[in-house]
């Protein structure tokens, strides 16, 4: 029955999660939004989130930009499982085109970060276990190294060159072409 | 930003080798990734020569980069590059690591492999140009009496494999 589904959407959309970030900020936030991350998922299947998930190794700041990505995967795939059975085939395919677009441009506005917080949204990512935004922030750092001599690679990253003469002199040697 | 930039380098480096085998296993398959980045520092190196990261980096990336080709030339098969710098890897880089004599004929390249024909010494040639690796195999009697057609690379399809930088 139409009533009874609507009512299971209503209950399904009140079930709410409350993360709490290191330096002790509650976020509320949908179910839909939270089980983006494993972690969460496992947890609330566990039952071990009343009271609130503590998130010690996520710090507000960050936690905040973690729940802007998750909230808004979480309603593209909605929105994805929503419109098919509404939509013919070809108007399913240009939402389904439309839905992606809009993603992507969310993420290319939302890799906008300095590296600093790149590092830590990609520290979060792994802990709260989101292979999405693991993913998207690993490639934006590879993407930073791609085309750039090590010497460049040492300074964007601030990285000190430890390798002896010898050693640096033998990986020159054997791909000498690759820094040309 | 206001946080400036000291405090974003300071912290601008990846504390857990699991994360950065992560990004760098996002990294262009071309050639010349992986030797630059690990000529970055000790840490780079250690991670990206690492023959489990290698097999990982390889199987994610399925389809190697082609590289060039080679063509027949008088003397012996030329590496021709069709990438571009940094990634165009120099002829001589792949020359072969013995003359053939003055009568040889291309037989063709699959997966990484060359195979040749040398018919003055009446065997053939499988060289792998990455690896440097070759084996001659002499011909079967059969050969020598010219009842058969030259048609060895279709045999390369077996059990060779690709490989990357």
């Amino acid at each position: 029955m139409a009533s009874a589904g609507s009512g299971d959407e209503k209950a399904a959309a009140a079930a709410m999660i409350t993360l709490i970030s290191s330096d002790n900020e509650k976020f509320e936030v949908t179910e839909a939004t939270a089980t983006l991350s494993q972690t969460i998922r496992h947890m609330i299947e566990d039952g071990c989130t009343d009271g609130g998930v503590p998130l010690p190794n996520v710090t507000s700041k960050i936690l905040a930009r973690v729940i802007e990505y998750c909230k808004k995967h979480a309603t593209a795939a909605a929105g994805e499982e929503g419109s098919s059975s509404s939509f013919s085939d070809a108007a399913f395919l240009e939402v389904d085109r439309a839905f992606l677009e809009e993603l992507e441009e969310f993420d290319d506005a939302f890799l906008e970060v300095d590296r600093a917080t790149l590092f830590d949204l990609i520290l979060a990512a792994n802990y709260l276990d989101i292979k999405g935004l693991l993913n998207l922030t690993c490639q934006k750092v590879a993407d930073s190294v791609k085309g750039k001599t090590p010497e460049q690679i040492r300074e964007m990253y601030n990285i000190v060159n430890d390798l002896t003469p010898e050693e640096e002199a033998e990986i020159r040697r054997e791909t000498q072409w690759a820094f040309e | 930003m206001s946080e400036g930039r000291h405090p974003s380098t300071a912290r601008a480096s990846l504390p857990d080798d699991d994360l950065l085998r992560e990004i760098f296993l996002r990294l262009p398959p071309l050639p010349s990734s992986l030797p630059r980045a690990s000529l970055v520092c000790k840490r780079w190196r250690r991670l990206l020569c690492d023959p489990a990261f290698l097999r990982t980096f390889r199987a994610r990336h399925h389809k190697p980069p082609m590289l060039g080709f080679f063509a027949a030339r008088a003397r012996e098969p030329l590496f021709i590059p069709t990438l571009s710098p940094p990634d165009r890897i120099p002829p001589a880089r792949f020359s072969l690591p013995q003359r053939l004599s003055n009568s040889w004929k291309f037989l063709g390249c699959r997966h990484g492999f060359v195979a040749c024909l040398d018919l003055n010494r009446m065997e053939a040639l499988v060289w792998k140009p990455v690896t440097g690796s070759h084996h001659h195999i002499p011909f079967p009697p059969e050969f020598h009496q010219n009842k058969c057609n030259y048609n060895g690379a279709e045999r390369l399809q077996v059990g060779a494999g690709a490989y990357w930088f």
